[in-house]
């Protein structure tokens, strides 16, 4: 296995008015293809602004992020919108699914932004849904579904044009127990089965136990987790 | 990698399919902007009807004098010796008996009961020359005959008998302490049209009027000899008279009447707008508001943060279209054909009609548009302009 993500010296800070707050501190990460990686760390550590960076969302203050052998730290706002459409699945922790689309439409949202035709994009989105467990749900709204049923959805839309990366923040945050677990066996499976590398930030401990590797994230630095404890 | 224009096309198909769920929203902004284009278009359109009556109408070889100073026929006083000064000029045209093609007119107003009220409007009523039917050849009799000279008879504009009681054929009618007896209508495209008519030397024997006029109206030999007959009066110095050929008279009569109508179209359309504009970016603040995290999403999904502000912007564009769509029919609908009255000179009601034309109707949508834009570009570059990762945590 070789590395899929590297970030070297990553430095990351935030002005607000002139106070300078620095979240991440010339951090060093290596995630290699096919990791489950579980992020930890209390709250305001980093842990969002960290994922942010590794998915395209944002540019570090200082470093490099390579990603599948490309550096994307210097890229621009249009080209990282780009890189994110063919190399990145977001899951986020409410879902974020567009409340007046059906279930299917919002799993074809990520394939409207690529050249396939119209009836390849639906059958693509309900292959996807299948995979999630959700292929009778195709024609319901969000809004008729459960938080499990939307955050499936939201994975089915993460992995519809097959990144190689998966980026979730919190998935389980705003879910019971039994959802949280459905939710965590997906992304182990998507993980096992189809090859995808998963960067997980959870507050759950139990969550932590559904990665191949933990780590923590606390003042600006990373260190190992000690084995799912907490 | 696929174009700009294939993405905006994407999410404008997903926005305008979903509009029936936000029907609300939407709603808000439509009915908003309908309104204002319906008031601008249709005070632009009374405006209009009044420029067309008073301003298009006369003929360049027809001059009016007046006392100078007069703004208007009713200010003005002709004495008998000025009008046979001005009849006796060359520049005047000859009628088939030989003498000249000029009459001296009288105008004064009356109370009458409106058809479908019991308010009291008023009416003008002009005395007519010997030659007044050749001088006015706008006046055309649609039924009845005309008054006959030294008998208390008078005729009707179709505008009057529209508007007013009590002036079928056979009726008679009251003014001051005489009795007038309805002989005929007759129908004439400018002002004339909101007036009654009768003959010069009855009505100012019966009105006490003397031997003046208000006003003297001659036909010129061309249209050519009008700065010819003005220079001679203006060189005559009994003369103290204004020649103006018939256009200019109805043009300056319209142009303040007009002028203040556009004026308060603009004014009360103006004040609609500004409401509306605020009503609809306030509603489409919402719209945007409400959909921040979405258009997050979708920016981190991949679509470019131009393409999420375009998309958006063309939704609102439908949108305002729609309104001014609404506004514009719904203008059409209360106001195309329909009359108004206003009040002329001070005195009589004129009898406007009104055409909502396709001008005004563009000139709404011109207006729409640029409110639903105004509207919606606002909430939608303050949230495409923040940062993804911002947008995101809402
Ligand atoms: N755009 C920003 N501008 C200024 N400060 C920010 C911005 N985004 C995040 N921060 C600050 O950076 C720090 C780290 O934020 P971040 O969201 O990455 O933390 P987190 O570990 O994800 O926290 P949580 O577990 O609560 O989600 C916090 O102190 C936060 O207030
Ligand atoms: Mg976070």
């Amino acid at each position: 296995m070789s590395a899929l993500i590297e970030l070297r010296d990553l430095s990351k800070i935030y002005f607000r008015g002139r106070q300078k707050l620095e979240v991440l501190h010339q951090m060093n990460l290596e995630i290699e293809e096919g990791e489950f990686l579980a992020l930890m760390g209390p709250s305001g550590s980093g842990k969002t602004t960290l994922l942010n960076l590794i998915g395209g969302l944002d540019s570090p203050s200082e470093g490099t992020i390579t990603v599948a052998g490309q550096r994307i730290e210097g890229l621009g706002q249009s080209e990282l919108s780009r890189w994110r459409a063919s190399n990145v699945g977001f899951v986020f922790q409410f879902y974020n699914l567009l409340p007046m689309l059906s279930a299917r439409r919002n799993v074809e949202l990520p394939l409207l932004l690529t050249r396939l035709p119209a009836p390849q994009r639906r059958r693509n989105a309900e292959i996807a849904l299948q995979l999630v467990g959700l292929a009778e749900r195709a024609a319901h709204k969000p809004g008729e579904l459960s938080g499990g049923q939307q955050q499936r959805v939201a994975i089915a839309r993460a992995i519809v044009s097959d990144p190689k990366l998966l980026v979730c923040d919190e998935p389980t945050g705003d879910l019971d127990r039994r959802s949280a677990a459905e939710v965590l066996n997906l992304l182990q499976n998507l993980n096992r089965e189809q090859g995808k590398t998963v960067v997980m930030v959870t507050h759950d401990p139990k969550a932590a136990v559904y990665a191949t590797h933990t780590l923590r994230l606390d003042k600006g630095a990373l260190a190992e987790a000690a084995e799912a404890s907490e | 990698m696929f174009t700009r224009l294939n993405q905006i096309g994407a999410l404008l198909t997903m926005g305008l399919q979903t509009l029936p769920q936000r029907k609300s929203t939407a709603g808000v902004v439509v009915i908003g902007i309908a309104s204002v284009v319906a008031v601008l278009v249709s005070v632009l359109a009374i405006a209009q009807g009044v420029e067309r009556t008073l301003g298009d109408s006369g003929r360049n070889d027809t001059a009016i004098l007046l006392s100078s100073g007069a703004d208007d026929e009713v200010d003005s006083l002709v004495s008998r010796a000025d009008y046979d000064a001005i009849a006796g000029m060359p520049q005047v045209a000859t009628a088939a008996s030989g003498r000249p093609l000029a009459d001296g007119e009288v105008v004064t107003a009356f109370p009458a009961r409106f058809k479908n009220s019991s308010e009291e409007g008023s009416v003008t009523l002009r005395g007519l020359g010997t030659y007044g039917l050749a001088i006015h050849p706008s006046i055309h009799i649609s039924h009845g005959r005309t008054f006959r000279p030294g008998l208390t008879e008078l005729i009707v504009g179709a505008g009057v008998a529209r508007r007013f009681r009590g002036f079928a054929d056979g009726d008679r009618v009251k003014i001051g302490n005489s009795f007038w007896t309805v002989v005929g209508q007759f129908k004439s495209d400018n002002v004339h049209d909101s007036e009654v008519l009768a003959d010069v030397r009855t009505v100012q024997s019966v009105m006490d009027m003397g031997n003046d006029y208000n006003s003297a109206y001659v036909r010129l030999k061309s249209a050519d000899e009008l700065q010819s007959l003005e220079e001679a009066v203006a060189s005559n110095p009994t003369l103290h008279l204004e020649t103006q050929s018939e256009p200019e008279y109805f043009a300056a009569q319209a142009s303040g009447l007009s002028a203040a109508l556009t004026v308060a179209a603009y004014v009360m359309g103006i004040i609609m707008a500004c409401g509306a504009v605020f009503g609809a970016i306030h509603s489409l603040y919402i719209a945007a508001d409400a959909r921040r995290i979405e258009m997050a999403t979708l920016r981190a999904i991949g679509f470019s943060p131009g393409s999420v502000l375009v998309g958006f912007l063309i939704e609102a564009l439908f949108l305002a279209f729609a309104g001014g769509c609404i506004g514009g029919v719904l203008s059409w609908l209360l106001f195309n054909g329909h009359v108004v009255t206003s009040m002329y000179g001070g005195m009589s009601q004129v009898v406007f009609q009104l055409d909502v034309t396709a001008h005004l109707v563009g000139l709404g949508m011109v207006w729409a548009c640029a409110i639903g834009l105004l509207g919606a570009l606002l909430p939608a570059l303050s949230t495409s302009r923040r940062p993804v990762t911002e947008a995101l945590r809402g």
